[in-house]
């Protein structure tokens, strides 16, 4: 589930929470102007997409804020 | 004093005495007595309440003939005429916990007071819990005599059509039911003597009683995004503009379902968010903050998924009971699965 209220969707037992904007514009920011604002919720639903095919075992937040970690080779 | 009532009691035939399960095939029948189980419970009953007839069916009887069993059961009622029907107790029993509540419900309908009781996990629990009275029983029969007890005292009660008090002070399971009533004490003054309480560790007792949330095991991660069928689910409130259906604006009885498989994306003006739990101009300038459908167009096209389900499922997710809650999210859900839809993204304001 998208969500702005993430922490309580995580502690109410919501498997896969992304964590939306705000409760009055979750998928997006009509403070960015319309470009930033589009990709920032393209962002929210692609974060959301690939929670779906994340292996969670409880709640667990998916945050489209955070950049995703780069996988580091010690090799 | 008050005359004594006509009780008629329901038992299967294990406690009638017929036998086990190779009696469980036992048709409805009538005795103008107790009978088994039922001799304790006259005895329980006291100078209240005397049983004038036990009606016995056999386990297998009332669920495999349930018609025919209903129905005869239903006559024995309307003949018997009784001031109150008692049926159980059913203790940890499935079929026969069942029978019972549905004996309740049959003397319901004929305008008879009823009650019955069985351990709280027992199927009939669960299947008819906001209709009967159910007193809790342990699981096992040996808990015979408390349990006789606490069955007759309601029978008495509401046989005499006494008004109920609350679950916890009558003794029986909660229906789900709200009832209005004063209280000594308003509510600013019951809440400070609470956190009173539980400041100085006194024992206290909320008037809002917490229903943990039930534990969902995770859905296994989705293998194959670019071929899965993803669904649009908003607890945002969203409605055609006009709100057609009369959805309400919080505490939701019923969820709608729209057609989005024509739409690229969702412009203002032609839906707009009816929710009384947030500002909504946000939304109804642009609906995609709520049902992200321009988005996941765009995905599609890019083959990101494979394809997005035709149908929007939408409801306000404000001020609604947890009960209602899973109701509605039990029906979706099944409409999903159904459509083999393999994800869905719900937004939630």
């Amino acid at each position: 589930m998208i969500s702005a209220i993430y922490d309580l969707a995580l502690t109410t037992g919501a498997s896969r929470v992304v964590r939306g904007c705000r409760i009055e514009h979750v998928c997006g920011n009509p403070t960015l102007g319309a470009e930033k604002d589009h990709a920032y919720g393209l962002t929210i639903i692609r974060t959301a997409l690939g929670a779906l095919t994340a292996a969670v075992t409880g709640p667990t937040l998916f945050d489209p804020t955070e950049s995703p970690p780069e996988t580091v080779h010690a090799s | 004093m008050a005359s004594e009532l006509r009780a008629v009691h329901y038992v299967n035939q294990f406690f009638a005495g017929l036998g086990g399960e190779a009696a469980a095939g036992t048709p409805v029948q009538v005795r103008r007595e107790p009978v088994g189980a039922g001799r304790a419970l006259a005895a329980a009953l006291g100078a209240h309440a005397r049983i004038v007839a036990t009606v016995i069916a056999g386990d297998n009887y009332f669920s495999d003939e349930r018609e025919r069993a209903r129905a005869a059961v239903r006559d024995a009622l309307r003949e018997l005429a009784p001031d109150v029907v008692i049926a159980g107790p059913a203790f940890e029993a499935g079929r026969y916990g069942i029978a019972c509540a549905e004996v309740c419900r049959i003397a319901g309908a004929e305008g008879i007071p009823a009650v019955t009781a069985m351990h709280p996990g027992a199927p009939g629990v669960l299947m008819y819990r906001r209709e009967v009275l159910i007193v809790p029983t342990s699981a096992s029969a040996a808990d015979m005599p408390a349990a006789l007890g606490a069955l007759a005292r309601l029978a008495v009660k509401v046989g005499r059509r006494e008004p109920l008090g609350p679950a916890d002070v009558e003794g029986y399971l909660p229906r789900g039911l709200r009832k209005s009533g004063e209280r000594a004490e308003p509510g600013s003054k019951r809440a400070l003597d609470m956190l009173e309480a539980k400041l100085a560790g006194r024992p206290y007792a909320s008037e809002v009683p917490y229903v943990a949330p039930e534990v969902v095991p995770p859905a296994p991660p989705l293998r194959d995004l670019a071929r899965a069928q993803i669904a649009l689910v908003t607890t945002g409130g969203l409605v055609p503009k006009g709100n057609p259906d009369g959805q309400t604006s919080g505490n939701a009885k019923r969820y709608f379902r729209y057609p989005i498989a024509q739409l690229e994306t969702l412009r203002p003006g032609e839906w707009e968010a009816y929710h009384v739990g947030y500002f909504t101009h946000l939304v109804d300038r642009n609906p995609n903050y709520v049902l992200p459908l321009g988005y996941m167009r765009e995905l599609e096209k890019a083959g990101v998924i494979g394809a997005l389900h035709p149908w929007a499922y939408t409801l306000p997710g404000v001020s609604t009971p947890v009960a209602a809650a899973r109701r509605l999210g039990e029906g979706i859900a099944a409409q999903l699965r159904d459509a083999r839809v393999g994800g869905c993204l719900l937004v939630s304001t």
